[in-house]
């Protein structure tokens, strides 16, 4: 079907800037419900059939994301840092740029949040130094979207001994177990753990009418020609544009939200492929740009009225962000368990989940079991580090190591920092001239001691499964997020979040922001289904709003 | 390169590395349009790269995956000519690091051997690599050497899939459980809808 398309001076009920996890879902949802719509998409609009088994292309050559020449980046540790270039290798803020967003090239491990994750600074207490707060939301409120998730988006899984209280089982069953799911299975029983099914993003079976996995192995980091992945390019925008109420425009680089007298949006400025300079009227406008690009709009958007960037009368915009800490262990097996086929994790353990002061410091996490590296990754570093790096051991290695290695992936908990931000940066500009995106991050030292735990029970978990060989980098702080988070904390009061429990801006009536920015706390490193269940949450009460005349 | 000194030099090439989580230590080939992608043979001449460059980089490719085992190295893969578009393109701002790298390993060789790096013994060519082991040019061009071998064919090297042939990967567009031995197993053992250790 032909989307709809809408004249630039015509005034449409809503923009929605970014089209994906949040974005994508939103513009389904207002425009089925019969309001108007216009997505503006910074990247290109890809079809499923333009998605290639291409390690180069997709890994070095970052053909997903956005590019570097053009829309660069700097990071730093600290304030008192002045951020560095990135230049070389991914960039700081990971996130792929196209219709669909980064829901296109995630891993599509769906864990939901647990009770817990929105209630832990009662249960745990303030924790010196950070913004640690419970959410205004509690999960039985949002179980509901969760399961909307489940069976709108496509989730295949099977319930778990830790899994939090569901209102309707998984739509299909989990996805086959791989070798590395059966080794994490086999240690954890070895230790008395819980290895259960991963819940993934993934169709197991048809389901709406899109095809199943076909196990190809290109999922991390690469969009899926099958649409067995659960984008929202898939399961939501063909439905948006078949409710004729809703334009996708492509290549649309938002400038600035454009308010008016009395502190309204009255819609966006952008760019369009041609560059040229145009505006988009709206009733209201949304922001789901992601943690990063979101944040940035609203203080490139700062006014007179709004010195400080649209929507921050608390300060708050672009502070506390979370990327979730990571860490990985490597393990070498007898026999093949070529990782390079299916998805990428089949079993996840839960046990560690909850904080427990024992051991002496704030967090949580998850383990998943996978081989992260393609050919070229492992050819590059994929040995162990005492293993030599050319010459004939070094390709005798390759031969043995490719098929029977594997990783535990440790995710966990970010404490929210205030000093961990996005802000403009003062020296580097875009092809635009936009003022760069400035990322500035150090992990909380207990971020950081949780995955040392996480890792050392990988290894635990590895030696019982049997492994021959076992090796990782010792935990260290991110240079690297991929999960933008909290920049835009959602919150009743009006001094110390952003938006409210329904993706208001306190600061702007009719301006709403729902994409990960809205985290109050990060979770256990999977964010991707809980932005997917806030956005079908925060659509109705959007739509809602909207029906009074927002 | 010793272990220690090899994770010195990757933590310190901050300009083209990445770090952190995943990307641990993945080295800088972004900001980088498309490749050339018309499959080279074996007899194509190099385009990017000069005849005695073209020699001296298939020299240093056989010495980082050498042939002759019975397997397939970087001269089967033709890695040298996924070398020679990619430094013609997306990674063409190494090219100079390349070229003179390659100068270097001439007169490094001709100087204590009188003969072209090509032209030298692989056990000298191993010393004269071991020599510059620790350098930017080495970290680059064993990449393109990896590369060249692994990438998917269209970039013009992993001919006849010998990469993959290498990593004993089979390559088709899909696959079906069971995928290893382990999993195989496993469902022998639990059936096929086991649903973990619960």
């Amino acid at each position: 079907m032909r989307q709809r398309t809408f004249a630039e001076s015509e005034q449409v009920d809503f923009v929605i800037v970014g089209s994906g996890s949040a974005g994508g879902i939103m513009a389904k949802e207002l425009s089925t419900a019969g309001f108007s719509v216009v997505v503006l998409e910074q990247g290109p609009w890809r079809r499923t059939q333009e998605f290639v088994h291409d390690e180069m292309s997709t890994w070095f050559y970052d053909d997903l994301l956005p590019s570097r020449a053009d829309f660069p980046q700097t990071f730093r540790r600290s304030a008192d840092e002045r951020a560095e270039l990135s230049q070389g290798g991914p960039p700081p803020l990971l996130y792929a740029s196209g219709v669909g967003g980064s829901s296109v090239h995630f891993t599509a491990n769906f864990w939901r949040f647990r009770p817990v994750d929105f209630k832990e600074r009662s249960l745990v207490g303030a924790i010196n130094g950070t913004g640690f707060a419970d959410w205004p939301i509690t999960y039985e409120e949002l179980e509901p979207y969760y399961t909307r998730v489940d069976w709108e988006i496509g989730v295949s899984g099977a319930p778990g001994p830790n899994d939090p209280p569901r209102s309707r089982p998984y739509p299909m069953p989990p996805m086959p177990v791989k070798s590395s799911g059966a080794l994490l299975e086999t240690g954890a029983r070895k230790l008395g753990l819980n290895a259960q099914p991963a819940p993934l993003a993934v169709l197991s079976q048809p389901f709406n009418g899109r095809n199943a996995c076909v196990h190809c192995g290109y999922c991390m980091g690469y969009g899926c020609e099958m649409g067995a992945k659960s984008s929202t390019l898939v399961a939501m925008i063909p439905q948006a544009i078949d409710s004729g109420n809703c334009e996708i425009r492509p290549e649309s680089i938002v400038l600035r939200v454009d308010i008016d007298g009395a502190g309204r949006a009255t819609g966006v400025t952008y760019v369009g492929a041609d560059r040229v300079e145009r505006q988009q009227n709206a009733r209201a406008v949304i922001i789901a740009a992601n943690g990063a690009e979101t944040p940035r709009l609203l203080l490139m958007s700062a006014s007179p009225q709004a010195p400080n960037g649209l929507a921050n009368s608390s300060g708050l915009v672009g502070r506390y962000m979370m990327w979730n800490a990571h860490g990985d262990t490597f393990a070498l097996f007898e026999h093949p368990l070529n990782e390079y086929k299916s998805v990428q994790a089949t079993r996840i353990i839960h046990d560690f989940y909850d904080s427990d002061p024992g051991r002496g410091f704030y967090g949580g996490g998850g383990l998943d079991s996978r081989l992260f590296s393609g050919p070229i990754m492992f050819g590059l570093f994929g040995l162990p580090p005492d293993e030599p790096w050319w010459g004939q051991q070094y390709k005798e290695r390759l031969h043995e190591y490719f098929t029977r290695t594997m990783q535990v992936a440790a995710a966990g908990t970010s404490l929210p920092v205030e000093t961990n931000t996005i802000t403009l940066d003062p020296d580097v500009t875009d092809v635009l001239g936009r003022p760069a995106l400035r990322a500035t991050y150090r992990d909380h030292p207990d971020d950081v001691k949780m995955i040392a735990f996480l890792q050392a029970r990988s290894r635990e978990l590895m030696e019982a499964a049997g492994a021959k060989k076992i090796w990782g980098e010792p935990a260290a702080e991110s240079t690297i997020g991929a999960h933008l988070l909290g920049t835009c904390r959602m919150g009743d009061d009006p001094a110390t979040s952003v938006v409210d429990r329904y993706h208001r801006s306190h600061d702007v009536r009719n301006l709403f922001i729902c994409d990960g920015s809205s985290f109050v706390t990060s979770g256990r490193g999977q964010p991707t289904m809980t932005i997917m269940a806030l956005a079908f949450r925060a659509s109705e009460h959007i739509a809602r709003a909207a029906q009074n005349t927002i | 390169m010793p272990e220690s000194t090899r994770r010195e030099f990757v933590s310190s090439s901050a300009a083209f590395l990445g770090g952190g989580w995943l990307w641990l230590q993945l080295p800088a080939v972004a900001t980088l349009s498309a490749c050339a992608r018309d499959a080279a043979t074996r007899n194509d001449p190099f385009t990017t790269l000069s005849a005695a460059e073209g020699r001296a980089i298939r020299a240093f490719a056989t010495r980082i995956l050498p042939s002759g085992d019975g397997l397939p190295g970087a001269e089967e893969a033709g890695a040298a000519w996924f070398a020679d578009g990619a430094l013609g393109g997306p990674m063409a701002h190494f090219r100079d690091l390349i070229t003179g790298g390659l100068a270097d390993l001439d007169a490094r060789a001709t100087a204590a051997h009188s003969v072209a790096f090509a032209d030298a013994s692989p056990e000298q060519q191993d010393a004269l690599m071991h020599e510059v082991e620790d350098s930017e040019f080495f970290f680059i061009a064993r990449l393109l050497v990896v590369a060249g071998t692994f990438a998917d064919p269209s970039h013009g090297g992993n001919r006849d899939h010998a990469g993959f042939t290498l990593l004993q990967m089979e390559h088709a567009p899909a696959f079906h459980p069971p995928f290893g031995w382990y999993d195989e197993e496993h469902v022998r053992v639990h059936g096929p809808t086991a649903g973990g250790t619960a």
